[in-house]
Order: structure tokens, then sequence, then C-alpha cells
């Protein structure tokens, strides 16, 4: 069963025209590509407006029952609406996670505010997905020390340091063992898969498409064409986020 | 169906940075026999992160082995303007090599500097394309922004450029300078997989200007290209990037 690991639901998109227009679009491609369920984060709620976010991919989803997990989205510093949004999205609606751009959202990874969300996470026993890249607020070194400061949560590292820190994102990953590795997006360097699924271990590892803002081939065939054997390959595609979301 | 694939971009050596599964050029072709690329245009890796001449001679001897899968192209630093020319004459007039191919960003000069413009001036003369790295101004794009190469382009409109990356991150950009220089070409290798980044690409410019590359042996062959295969393009232009661009503008160049 292939899971995705980390996609959205919405076209809110700052830097690029939003190709993929619709969920109905975002269903198609998912059947193409054998993927059956997808983790989901809404992007309006990512780029402007959190409340308005989720409430948004909450009704987006209905229409699809079984297809998506929701994780929700807050801007940890936006209080005391931060704590309370999560704990309804997780308590009331039964969502799955919590999403987190520190970018986009224009805060530090590790920053006070954060670390207390994060804190809430491990309290109501969900993962956060965080988004890592080559910039500042979201550089891997944060990641590290939110894993550091709090081993009870569970911290998807969504997109592995991106390009320049992919390397970087693995080291972090072999010093903590709550951080998971997310194949989204990263590096296309020949041999990413295979030198983390050496160092982690396959179970650390979960990929997804960022669909609907990036295609999904590149990121699906960077896991089934990789070097690693079929059982690694499962895991990676659908049996860790599952085992993690349990 | 697709007739023909060319992969525009790939390196010959590996740089210790990088895993490097195929580390010969034995295992490059093996790659490309699982993929069904056909040829591919190459530089060597040794030249943009250490020796140029001697970068450029290892890869002389590997592609021997294989005449009819690649297409090589001749790597030079204009910081080093004497010994880029005398390269430029040993294997693009001597040899017959097909392209050249310029990493501002490896070593280190802004794009638009003079030597660079030297080393344009004698590319110009020569009648082959180049491909030169370009990126996003925070991510490997300082010295290799796109406007910096537009200017190139600008300076000499008969000489094909290649944009390798097409700005990484900053593919927006680069599809607008294409529409103004008609002397730059796209090429899809480097790690943006934005959804339409190829459709705009091609509606914008036309699937004439766009081409596949990959930067294999450092980047993952497959990965890139199905970046190109997932796009919503026709066939005709899907055969067009894949490449019977990079085909046309090699051959015609060889024609003059």
């Amino acid at each position: 069963m292939i899971i995705d690991a980390h996609a959205h639901i919405g076209t809110a998109q700052r830097r690029y025209p939003v190709y993929i227009k619709t969920t109905e679009q975002i269903i198609e491609i998912m059947d193409r590509f054998k993927i059956e369920v997808a983790c989901v984060s809404s992007l309006l709620a990512i780029n402007y407006d959190f409340l308005s976010g989720n409430l948004e991919m909450r009704k987006e989803i209905s229409s699809f029952p079984g297809r998506f997990i929701p994780f929700c989205v807050v801007h940890p510093r936006y209080r005391p609406d931060a704590i309370e949004e999560l704990r309804r999205c997780v308590d009331e609606w039964g969502w799955k996670g919590l999403k987190l751009h520190p970018l986009h959202q224009g805060y530090p990874a590790d920053c006070r505010r954060a670390q207390e969300i994060i804190m809430e996470t491990a309290k109501l026993g969900v993962p956060v997905l965080i988004h890592s890249s080559m910039d500042d607020f979201t550089h891997p070194g944060r990641i590290a020390n939110l894993a550091d400061k709090m081993p009870d949560a569970t911290i998807i590292m969504g997109h592995m340091g991106a390009l320049g820190y992919w390397y970087d994102s693995i080291e972090i990953a072999e010093q903590y063992e709550n951080i998971i590795l997310d194949t989204t997006n990263a590096y296309a360097v020949d041999g990413l898969v295979e030198t983390a699924v050496e160092a982690v271990g396959a179970d650390r590892i979960v990929w997804g498409t960022n669909l609907p803002l990036s295609y999904p081939g590149p990121n699906l065939v960077r896991i089934t064409e990789s070097d690693i054997n079929e059982r690694e390959k499962r895991q990676i595609l659908g049996e860790n986020i599952l085992r993690i979301l349990a | 169906m697709i007739a023909l694939i060319i992969d525009a971009h790939t390196h010959y050596g590996i740089g210790l940075n990088f895993p490097f599964r195929a580390k010969t050029i034995d295992d490059m072709v093996i790659v490309m026999d699982k993929y069904g690329v056909d040829m591919a245009c190459i530089s060597s890796a040794y030249a943009l992160l250490h020796d140029c001449p001697e970068g450029n001679r290892r890869l002389y001897e590997a592609v021997k082995l294989y005449p009819s899968r690649f297409i090589p192209f001749c790597a030079v630093n204009p910081r080093y303007l004497d010994e880029a020319k005398n390269e430029l004459r040993k294997y693009i007039n001597e040899k017959g090599w097909k392209g050249v191919k310029l990493h501002p960003e490896l070593h280190y000069y802004m794009a638009n500097c003079e030597a660079s413009i030297a080393i344009m001036e004698e590319i110009d003369k020569l009648n082959v394309p180049v491909l030169i790295h370009s990126g996003d101004p925070h991510m490997y794009g300082f010295y290799s922004r796109l406007d910096l190469i537009a200017e190139l382009a600008g300076m000499y409109p008969e000489t094909p450029i290649i944009l390798g990356h097409m700005g990484i991150t900053a593919w927006l950009d680069a599809i607008e300078l294409a529409k103004k220089h008609l002397n730059l070409l796209l090429d899809t290798s480097g790690s943006c997989y934005s959804y339409g980044m190829v459709e705009l690409a091609v509606e914008e410019l036309g699937a004439e200007r766009v081409v596949f590359g990959s930067d294999f042996a450092e980047l993952n062959l497959p990965v890139e290209l199905s970046k190109v295969m997932d796009s919503d393009i026709s066939d005709g232009a899907k055969n067009l990037v894949l490449g019977g661009n990079i085909a046309r503008i090699i051959c015609l160049k060889e024609g003059k």
C-alpha cells in the first residue's frame, strides 16, 4: 500500500503558478500513481490563515473519505488560537499530525513558541512534519535542536534539508532517534535513499509527493528505483508512516 | 512514442561530496541503457572541481570507448584564460567536440566578468553551444545568476546558451529571460519538481527551447527523467524536449 506522507490541499502558493487546481485532480493523480492515501495539510493555512485553511481543507477532503490523512497547520506565535486549534483538530476532528512551515510562516523552527506547540504534539501523541531546507529559519540544525530538546516528540524532517543539506539531515537523524527523514523534494543526488537507509535504517524514512505543487514521479521513482530491498521499499512507501500515525 | 532520448547534461568522474553509484563510464552506460537514454552530452566533473586540462583528457579517454553514446563538452575555467583557449582549440577545433561547459559557481567567477566575456568571444567564433550552470541567488546561483547569463546571451545572440538547471528554484525567471533572448535554452536538470514547470516553459517558449538534462551521475537519472515524462505536454513536444532539440542544436552547428 502506497501512502504519501507529504502532500497538500489547496491553491495558495506565493512563488509559482499552481497547475493542479482541484482536489479532484489530486485524486486522479494519486490513482494514476497508485497512491492510496495521502497525508495532507492546507496550503492556505501554511501561507496565510491557518484557521480558515484548516476549515477549507476539512471541507475539501470530506468528499473523498479514506483517501486523505489530515495534518493540522498552526502558526505557533498566534496564540492562544494555535494550541486550541491543534487540540480541536486532533481531539475533535481526529486529525493525525501537525504541519509547520517556519520558512513561509516566518519564524525560526526552534523558537520558543514552536517548541511549545511541538511539546503539545508530544502530549497529544501525534507527529509533527516540519519543512527543512537551505535557509536560516528551517536549517536542519534547528530541527536537531528541537529533537534534542523534545525526545518525546516525533519529528518528520520534511525534504530532509532539501538541496544543500541532504547529508546533514542524515547525520542529524543518526544522532536523534525521534527524527524521521522525509525524502519529499530532497536533493536528487544519486544514492540519497541508499545512503539514508544505510545510516539510519529504512524504518525511519518516509516519502511524499508534495502534490499538488510538485510532479509525483520524481519523488516516487527515487524510492522505487533505489538499490534497497523490497521490504525496505514497502516500509518507506507506506508502512513507516502508518506506524508513526498509529 | 519517444523517438530518441538525449540527455543534455551529464558529468563523468566522481566528486567526493556525493555518493556516485555510477563510478565509471561503463556504470553510466548501464544506467542509461536501463532507462532508455540513447546518448548524453557529457563534461568532466574533475575539470569542474579541480583541473580542466586533466579532466578533459580523462573524459576524452573515457568516451573513446563509447563513441555513439556520448557527446563530449569541453569544460574550461575562464580565469585561466590562456589555458581555456588552448583547451577549446584542442578539443573543439581538433577533436571535434560539440560544446562547451562553464560553471561560474564552482569556478567562482561572476558569469558576466571580463574573463567570462573573453571566453564567450571564443565560443562564439567556434559556433558551438555552451552549457552554463545557473541557479537561484540563494541556491547555487550567486555567481551564476540568471540575469548575468542573460547579459551574455544578449552579447552573443548567435551562440546557443543552455541554461543548466533552468535557474533551479528560479525557473519562472529563467522562462521570462528566455522569452527575451532567443538563443537561451532551458535545461530541466536539477532539483525543482514544480508541477507545471515543463508545461509552462513549453507554452511560453515553445517546445524547441526546452531540453531534458539529468546532471547524472551526480544526480539520479530516472528521477530527473520522470519530471519530463510526467509533464502534461504533447508527444511531439516531449520528443523535442527529450532529444530532438539538443540533436538539432549540435547538428546544425556542425553543418556550419
